[in-house]
């Protein structure tokens, strides 16, 4: 992924924190597109599950059963056909729809109102969807995105002493509105679906990090308003 | 896991010491953000320090709080596009207003945008269903085809890889020319589906496969939407007005029509026509919601109609209630049939040489026959009789060439006979379970309005005797003077031309065109010159799947058809296809399929047979699709096809709406889908290119042109002139070349997002209005003839009640009559019948939740209490559906509203949201019908969407038992 700004030598303590927190969503935003040639090729090669370890463990926080899914994400297809159809098959096309969109409409209910009040969030934050790598509001990579860009901006605000609240509430509302709150609802039907243990094991760790992070920011920002 | 401390976590960083890098995200600035947009529009990494400006909030801008902070803003929209939805098979043509914000479309509103008509009607301010109002749900949603498809293991076993438009469009060129090579045109087929609209989009695939001159199936037949009853009478399927004109009839009769459900945008002009004091009558053997509205509801027999329709004929001649000079001067019954072979009184018959086509009727003051005017051999070109009062019943004598006597009678006295024989209403009770004084009410009430309407439509067609049905129907309009009349006749459904999408569809110079305009419009001189142009390459649907699709298995069995076929229909199919009456060969079978919007596994009845015969033989089956339907399950690449509010197109014109409603492109196509007229674009080129690189090209097509693949794009894209982004410059193409839309542009499309139309089109193919046009008066169909006095397109030139072809005489059907529906797919007990559902066109929403959510979510069987409690039927629980030709599992529903013997699944189901992959269509075996295949005979001659054997379902029996 191309940076589109840079913070260097991030500091231990408040700062590598957030770092660590922006790192883990950028890592499954991108694992949890589709997964092209290369991609598969870091996964094959091992690269996933150090990568998902290291933000793991500078989290101010433990995400339960974290070890156990990234086992789970060790186990990569070997054929990369097969790998990208399991994707496409899952989260893409199926007669119907597939058994798992990665959209949190669909998951959530009401799906104009979801995609409105992401949109929003969005918007908020001076952002739009880019016209070039565009998917739909709620899909999970640009949920998780934006999560990266919120805790990006964290980290830059405590180098600056600027508000860092507003992007720590921010992530505390998004995420628990949103990720948090239907991701687990797609690893359980991935689990009921016996569907392989990469992808288990990758909307498996994006949920558990989306549920650690959300109640992380309720114990530091307080509670999700009503 | 070892909790790493922050310091080593920054170490074990790759980076050494942790640098964080905000990657180029899904996200741009939107304009008029607060700071930095530049950097990141342009992608350029900001200096570390400047960062905090560089992207997101500005400093000093407000702070988050929560949540409800971003409901602040006030919502606002990017741009408001008009819209519509072209590819979606609705009788209907709507224009809506699309909100756009961060290049998707949010929401659709129903846009009021209708001038005026006729002051004496209501306008059709505003149009749009629950489906139209959720299209941007739909095609954001998780149904929708956004990237190129390959298999992977198995056809069908839904494993799919996704490949980038380059590797599909190679597989699919590679397997195209080796088809080619391998067969010529006969190793292709098209199926190009009945979701189709005007606009460089829809007549994309047509010109790529006349273009390469393969055959492309002619759909309209086998999804049972040809009105034969009408090609036989009137000779033209298609007939109809606006449906503004339901307002003026004082009596509306929705025969096996439900357009509260099926024609919402219109339905209003039916209530208001009831608030008028037109009487309303619902003709159909179940309570559906048209017949709630209804002043009198007639439930004939399922199948039994045409024993009602003629019983009302019989009381109104009876009754002296007829218009016996319309009847003289419109239709073919005072002319003579002669009484030995039955067929009509020829010139042929009379003299050595005479005119086969020349009919004659009896003059009584002279006391002799005479030529009847308006036949196909008469030179007349009005149908007026001029001094002659023609008799309408009786029977005399005449001399033959060689000196016989030949005793002729009128078709008005046979048919007055028959009715009196066999059509009385209670003969008709008997047969239909109506009481015969209701059968008289009917009647009576009918041909005392002052205009009687009968709105029949596709329901009609898709009976197996569907013709004799229409036949009747249309007696019934004739006999009371109401076709060509305002607010009344009988009307099946018809389309406006634009020229210029026949133009697009089967001339390789577009070009030119424009320069030679006015040789374009001479072009368009001849209609029936125009209609065997585009008709060429186009194969008939249900007989090429007969032949081709092993249908015939089912389709020609003497039990599932009419008795008096002992033999079954196979001798008379064989018959015509060695005569060659259609297009269709038997000796090849192709290889390649390419499904355009179709999805001929789900609408084909008996599709499982299908799948199991044609699939087999096929190398290559390619979908182009926006959504996975059944056939693209089926196949081997999907290409994603743009939707509806991302190209730019028409809505097709169904005449009951008078006016042009554009399709604009509110935003850029999903994921990597295009456009049809781009995706061909490209596979002609990459099937060019591949033949050149190949070394072949040559080859005969479908009908024995030479070809070369090598100039396959050269053909398409016109030698260049039309790139595959210029779908705007071939809108402004269609409009230039149309006469419906003479004057009209774009630009003022784009502004108004529909306009009246300036003209009707040219007549022929599916637009048989054949009347004048005003764009302050409603379409009232046939006013060319009934006004004009212009003959009728029919062999005598008349509305013709009476069909001599040997086969129709055989049958005894060559006046209209009664016969009892056959025992499709075994005798069972229950009959099973359809109908289109609210919920979905077609099945375009079938599978969508928010209009599942709407109904029971599943495929459900309508079954009537009493057969429920019969079978120990409890409401919702799972049943089999089953006879001699497959079974299917649904749902129970337990409807009061349905007569014992019925049982209903409304349409369109797609075979994938059933257990085990067998829907409704599974068990249809849909016989053929022999009068459907006589195309060596004046007008039943076979052309696009005219005459051709119909796939039928609503005569299918089955049984239905409880699963525990
Ligand atoms: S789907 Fe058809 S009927 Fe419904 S709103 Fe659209 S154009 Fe009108």
């Amino acid at each position: 992924m191309q940076e589109i700004a840079e913070i260097k030598s991030i500091e231990a303590g408040p700062e590598s924190d957030a770092a660590a927190r922006s790192m883990l969503y950028r890592y499954l935003a991108g694992w949890l597109r589709f997964p092209w040639e290369d991609f598969h090729k870091s996964a094959l090669g091992g690269e996933l599950a150090p990568a998902a370890s290291e933000c793991l463990a500078a989290l101010p926080y433990e995400v339960e059963g974290a070890a156990e899914l990234i086992e789970l994400f060790s186990v990569v297809e070997s054929d990369y056909d097969l790998f990208q159809s399991d994707y496409v098959g899952l989260f893409d096309v199926g007669a119907g729809g597939p058994p798992c969109p990665l959209y949190g409409g669909n998951w959530i209910g009401d799906r104009q109102k979801t995609m409105e009040e992401v949109l929003r969030f969005y918007r908020f934050f001076g952002l739009s969807l880019s016209k070039e790598e565009r998917d739909l509001p709620d899909h999970v990579t640009t949920q998780l995105e934006f999560l990266h860009f919120l805790s990006f901006k964290e980290v830059e605000a405590i180098r600056e002493s600027a508000d860092v609240g507003s992007y720590r509430r921010a992530a505390r509302d998004f995420v628990a509105r949103h990720p948090a709150r239907w991701l687990p609802r797609a690893q359980q039907k991935l689990e009921k679906k016996q569907a392989p243990d990469f992808w288990r094991g990758l909307i498996g760790l994006a949920a558990a990090y989306c549920q650690a992070d959300a109640a992380y920011l309720v114990s530091t920002e307080g509670p999700v308003a009503k | 896991m070892k909790k790493l401390d922050r310091r080593t976590f920054l170490q074990a960083s790759s980076l050494g010491a942790l640098s964080l890098g905000l990657g180029r995200l899904a996200f741009t600035l939107f304009p008029g953000a607060p700071t930095g947009a530049e950097a990141l529009a342009a992608g350029e990494p900001a200096a570390a320090g400047a960062a905090t400006d560089a992207v997101g909030r500005a400093r000093g801008q407000q702070p988050y709080w929560d949540w409800r902070d971003i409901y602040r803003e006030k919502w606002t929209w990017d741009r408001v596009v008009r819209g519509t939805h072209t590819n979606a098979n609705c009788v209907s043509s709507c224009a809506w207003n699309l909100y756009v914000k961060d290049e998707l479309v949010w929401r659709e509103e129903q846009a009021s945008s209708y001038e005026e008509g006729s002051l004496d009607c209501p306008d059709f301010n505003p149009r749009g269903c629950q489906k139209g109002a959720c299209a941007s749900a739909l095609f954001e949603g998780p149904t929708r085809l956004s990237y190129p498809l390959e298999r992977i293991g198995e056809r069908g076993g839904g494993r799919w890889k996704r490949v980038s438009w380059q590797q599909a469009l190679d597989k699919t060129a590679e397997a195209l020319i080796d088809a080619v090579e391998a067969q010529g045109g006969h190793g292709l087929i098209a199926e190009i589906g009945p979701e189709t609209g005007y606009g460089p989009n829809s007549a994309a695939p047509t010109r790529f496969f006349k273009m390469l001159g393969s055959p492309i199936t002619d759909s309209m037949a086998m999804i049972g939407d040809v009105a034969f009853g009408g090609t036989m009478t009137l000779g033209t399927p298609h007939t109809d007005g606006s449906s503004d004109d339901w307002f003026r009839s004082k009596y509306l009769v929705m025969w096996a029509f439900n357009p509260l459900s099926t024609r919402i945008p219109d339905a209003h002009f039916l209530t208001e026509a009831r608030y008028g004091g037109t009487r309303v009558v619902s003709i159909a053997p179940d309570y559906n919601p048209t017949s709630i509205r209804a002043d009198m509801w007639l439930n004939p027999k399922q199948g039994s109609d045409a024993a009602l329709a003629l019983a009302a004929v019989q009381v109104i001649i009876s009754e002296g209630l007829h218009d016996r000079a319309y009847i003289a001067e419109q239709t073919d019954l005072p002319l003579l049939v002669r009484r030995d072979n039955g067929r009509f009184l020829r010139e042929s018959d009379l003299r050595e040489g005479g005119n086969e086509e020349v009919f004659y009727a009896w003059d009584p003051a002279r006391s002799r026959e005479v030529r009847a005017p308006g036949g196909r051999g008469s030179a007349d070109e009005s149908l007026s009789w001029g001094a002659v009062s023609p008799a309408l019943e009786g029977q005399w004598r005449v001399r033959a060439a060689d000196g016989k006597v030949l005793e002729v009678e009128t078709v008005f006295s046979k048919l007055k006979r028959r009715l009196d024989a066999d059509y009385s209403p209670e003969q008709a009770a008997g047969i239909t379970g109506l009481n015969p004084q209701t059968i008289r009410r009917f009647a009576r009430e009918f041909a005392a309005a002052d205009s009687a309407l009968i709105l029949s439509q596709y329901g009609s067609c898709k009976h197996y005797h569907s013709d004799l049905l229409q036949r009747s129907q249309i007696l019934l309009a004739s006999v009371t003077g109401n076709l060509g009349r305002a607010g009344g006749g009988w009307r099946s459904g018809a389309f406006v031309t634009m020229e210029g999408m026949a133009v697009m569809s089967m001339k390789k110079d577009l070009g030119l065109f424009d320069l030679v305009l006015l040789a374009a419009q001479s072009y368009f001189r001849d209609p029936e010159d125009n209609i065997a142009e585009f008709s060429e390459y186009f194969v008939p649907s249900g007989l090429w799947h007969y032949v081709h699709g092993g249908l015939e298995a089912e389709s020609s069995r003497a039990d599932y058809g009419d008795p008096m076929l002992v033999d079954g229909p196979g001798p008379y199919v064989r018959e015509a296809l060695e005569g060659n009456w259609f297009p269709v060969q038997t000796e090849k079978t192709p290889t390649f399929l390419l499904s355009v919007l179709g999805n001929v596994l789900r609408h084909s009845r008996n599709a499982g047979r299908l799948r199991e015969h044609l699939w087999p033989k096929l190398d290559m089956v390619v979908s182009i699709d926006f959504r996975m339907s059944q056939t693209a399950t089926q196949s081997d690449i999907v290409l994603p096809a743009a939707g509806w509010y991302e190209k730019v197109g028409f809505k097709y014109i169904p005449s009951m709406i008078p006016y042009l409603t554009l399709g604009d492109r509110a935003v850029p196509p999903s994921g990597d889908s295009k456009p049809e007229w781009e995706i061909f674009h490209l596979l002609s080129s990459a099937v060019a290119r591949r033949a050149r690189e190949r070394g072949v090209g040559v080859y005969s097509d479908y009908l024995s042109r030479e070809r070369d693949l090598k100039q396959l794009d050269a053909a398409y894209s016109d030698d260049g002139r039309f790139g595959p982004g210029d779908e705007e410059k071939l809108v402004e193409f269609v409009l230039m070349v149309s006469s419906c839309a003479k004057g009209i542009d774009l630009e003022r499309l784009r502004k108004s997002g529909n306009e009246r139309l300036v003209s009707l089109g040219q007549v022929g193919g599916t637009n048989g209005i054949f009347s004048d046009y005003s764009s302050k008066e409603p379409v009232v169909p046939l006013r060319w003839f009934a006004e004009k006095k212009q003959p009728y397109p029919t062999l005598t030139g008349r509305q013709q009640f009476y069909i001599d072809h040997r086969w129709f005489l055989k049958l005894d059907e060559a006046l209209p009559r009664y016969k009892e529906p056959p025992a499709a797919g075994g005798d069972y007990p229950l009959v099973m019948s359809g109908g289109h559902t609210r919920w979905s066109i077609h099945a375009i929403w079938r599978d969508h939740e928010l209009m599942l959510r709407l109904q029971r979510g599943e495929p459900a069987v309508l079954v009537g209490a009493a057969d429920a409690r019969e079978r120990a039927v409890k409401d919702y629980e799972r049943v089999r559906v089953y006879n001699d030709v497959s079974d299917f599992t649904a749902r129970a529903k337990i409807v009061p509203g349905l007569p014992p013997g019925l049982v209903i699944v409304y349409h369109a189901w797609e075979p994938f949201q059933f257990e085990n992959g067998r829907s409704h269509q599974h068990v249809a075996p849909s016989p053929i019908k022999v009068t459907q295949l006589a195309a060596d005979y004046g007008h039943l001659a076979w052309s696009f969407a005219h005459y051709e054997p119909g796939q039928v379902d609503r005569d299918t029996r089955v049984e239905i038992a409880r699963l525990v």
